[in-house]
């Protein structure tokens, strides 16, 4: 038997997701209810080493999963038998966390002889800002729309018609969230930094130097931070020590505001540019960086002066999580896609759709 | 690296027979041999894959072999995986895949560590004896992780402990079984040493023979706790709250 013979239902999707250090189960109707959503957090583990440590990542998938797939049927008052479909990311990330979840969700779906949908890690973020909180069916995503996922790996722009993905841009470097990780490091704050970083930012009553936006001189409008990243570093050296001993925190904070105000003027400058030379009508935000709140305030801002419908991905939503990934598999189930081969591997690096002309 | 192996399952010598009804399916993709084993009404039949396809492989294969064996999944009345020591990645793809397959069927399921499988497939191989068997893991760095068994019960002697390879490749009187051992032959100090390291052949047919043969105590919950004896490769790193 394999997973493309079995039966299409469509149905209860049982999602999972490991591509990084969040152990994520939940359970996905047909319509994009989410019936539960459970992540379970590495924070703590990975705190000491100040970023992800692959290794314990992968061995901490392995052990939570137990416990994270028995609360996420206590949620939705369910058990194994009622699900038609299983779904797992299958790239990008961290190969040994995808390889936890592929091969869990491979074997649940055989072992209940449903079929099994491997997800693009990214296509799930895509869709996410479609789902609703409340536990009502998911919105539908117009035939058309433009997508931009950031997170701390990733950071990219796509445009989606009738359920084709093609890239428009992407980072040439640095994603956005992982400046921000950086950033903070240098300042000496536990993992996951960017989260600290965007509060200090948040408190700071200045906004100085004022940082360049990065453009690409080929007129591509891929993103760019690593110069930034650079840039602030640099500012941060120079401002930590005063000379004349006064405090230092005001200086700093200010510098990590005007970091913050130049990485966001990146995006929206990405997004003017785009509706300049191709108008959309419908824009998805997506991804852990999505929770950034100057991010969170300028998109409304941006889309209602140039007349475009936001989706902004729910806070409980813009991390890893497993309801997005039960979610694009739904809709590749709607879709009469049949299910992937339990030969399915993982990748740690994939595309997600073909790079836009 | 694909070996198509059907052969009647014999008894290991002084082992207890697996019962008739016994069907198991069996994987290692944690060793530098990885393979699969089912177990169905007392016939046995093994796949071999090389590292790093045990993630593509298992599922089909456990298909192609349950159709060989006229089987079927629900019928399977236990499920045994790798616990390690070895590759931890590969380790954690056959435990998941075990893992994934008891929590939808149901099946009774477990681990067995890497030394007692090659303890089982000594005495399968060489017969039971009074000299006692050292299972060797590769280390890395020269060293090898050791456990030792008594050549006839199989119980372990000692907990694992880690040994240079020239400790391994000279051990007195027993038999050293492991991968790899060719690379630590010339280090045995007399041709009786020699003799008694055993290279060892892939592992899930002694999986199958050890989950079959009573007592046998299934145990899911170890099926996430790999036994990796060497923590990650990683230092923790001074912040600032």
């Amino acid at each position: 038997m394999t997973s493309s013979d079995i039966e299409r239902r469509a149905g209860l999707i049982l999602g999972i997701e490991t591509s990084c250090d969040d152990t994520a189960c939940a359970l996905v109707e047909a319509d994009g209810s989410v019936l539960s959503s459970v992540v379970s957090s590495q924070l703590a583990v990975h705190e000491p080493y100040g970023g992800v440590v692959p290794e314990i990542a992968s061995r901490e998938h392995l052990r939570n999963w137990p416990a994270v797939l028995r609360k996420a049927l206590e949620r939705a008052d369910l058990n194994l038998e009622a699900v038609d479909a299983v779904a797992a990311t299958r790239a990008p990330g961290l190969i040994g966390s995808l390889l936890v979840g592929l091969s869990l969700g491979k074997a649940m779906a055989r072992g209940l002889g449903r079929p099994f949908y491997g997800v693009h890690h990214l296509e799930g973020h895509l869709y996410s800002p479609f789902l609703q909180v409340s536990g009502a069916g998911a919105e539908s995503p117009p035939e058309r729309f433009v997508a931009l996922v950031v997170s701390g790996g990733h950071s990219a722009l796509y445009r989606v018609r009738r359920g084709e993905t093609e890239t428009i841009a992407e980072t040439r470097d640095d994603a956005m969230g992982e400046v921000f990780d950086k950033v903070g490091k240098r300042l000496g704050l536990p993992y996951p930094q960017g989260p600290k970083v965007d509060e200090i930012a948040e408190a700071a009553e200045t906004e100085v130097p004022e940082f360049a936006i990065a453009r690409c001189s080929d007129g591509s409008l891929d993103f760019s931070f690593s110069g930034l990243k650079t840039e602030t570093l640099r500012a941060l050296d120079r401002v930590s020590a005063p000379a004349d001993g006064s405090d230092a925190v005001p200086a700093v904070a200010g510098v990590v505001a005007a970091f913050r105000a130049a990485a966001v003027a990146q995006i929206l400058d990405r997004l003017e540019r785009l509706h300049r030379r191709d108008r959309f009508e419908t824009i998805a935000v997506s991804g852990g960086a999505a929770a950034n709140r100057l991010l969170r305030r300028s998109l409304p801002e941006w889309a209602a002066d140039h007349g475009v419908d936001l989706r902004l991905v729910d806070l409980t939503l813009s991390g890893d999580n497993a309801a997005m990934i039960a979610y694009a598999a739904s809709r590749r189930l709607a879709a009469g896609e049949a299910g992937d081969p339990w030969t399915v591997e993982a990748a740690s690096r994939a595309p997600l759709g073909a790079r836009a002309r | 690296m694909t070996e198509d192996i059907r052969r009647k399952y014999s008894d290991p010598p002084g082992n207890d027979c697996a019962s008739e009804t016994t069907s198991l399916f069996a994987i290692d993709s944690g060793s530098p041999a990885s393979s699969v084993a089912l177990l169905w009404n007392g016939g046995l039949q093994t796949r071999e894959f090389g590292v790093g396809e045990s993630s593509g492989r298992l599922l089909s294969d456990l298909d192609e072999l349950l159709a060989l064996a006229g089987g079927s999944l629900v019928d399977l009345s236990g499920l045994v995986a790798l616990r390690g020591p070895g590759s931890f990645t590969g380790l954690r793809v056959g435990l998941a895949t075990i893992l994934g397959l008891h929590q939808a069927l149901g099946t009774p399921a477990t681990a067995v560590t890497t030394f007692e499988a090659l303890a089982w497939q000594a005495r399968r191989r060489r017969g039971a004896s009074r000299s006692p068997i050292a299972t060797a893991v590769d280390a890395l760095r020269g060293e090898r992780f050791v456990q030792t068994f008594d050549g006839t019960s199989l119980e372990p002697l000692e907990e694992p402990t880690i040994r240079s390879d020239a400790t391994v490749a000279a051990l007195p009187e027993a038999w050293v079984i492991g991968f790899g051992l060719s690379r630590i032959r010339a280090l045995a100090r007399t041709p009786e040493a020699e003799a008694r390291l055993i290279e060892a052949e892939p592992l899930a047919t002694d999986l199958a023979a050890r989950a079959s043969t009573p007592p046998f105590e299934w145990d899911a919950a170890l099926l996430t706790e790999p036994l990796y004896l060497r923590p990650p490769a990683v230092t923790a790193r001074p912040v600032r709250r």
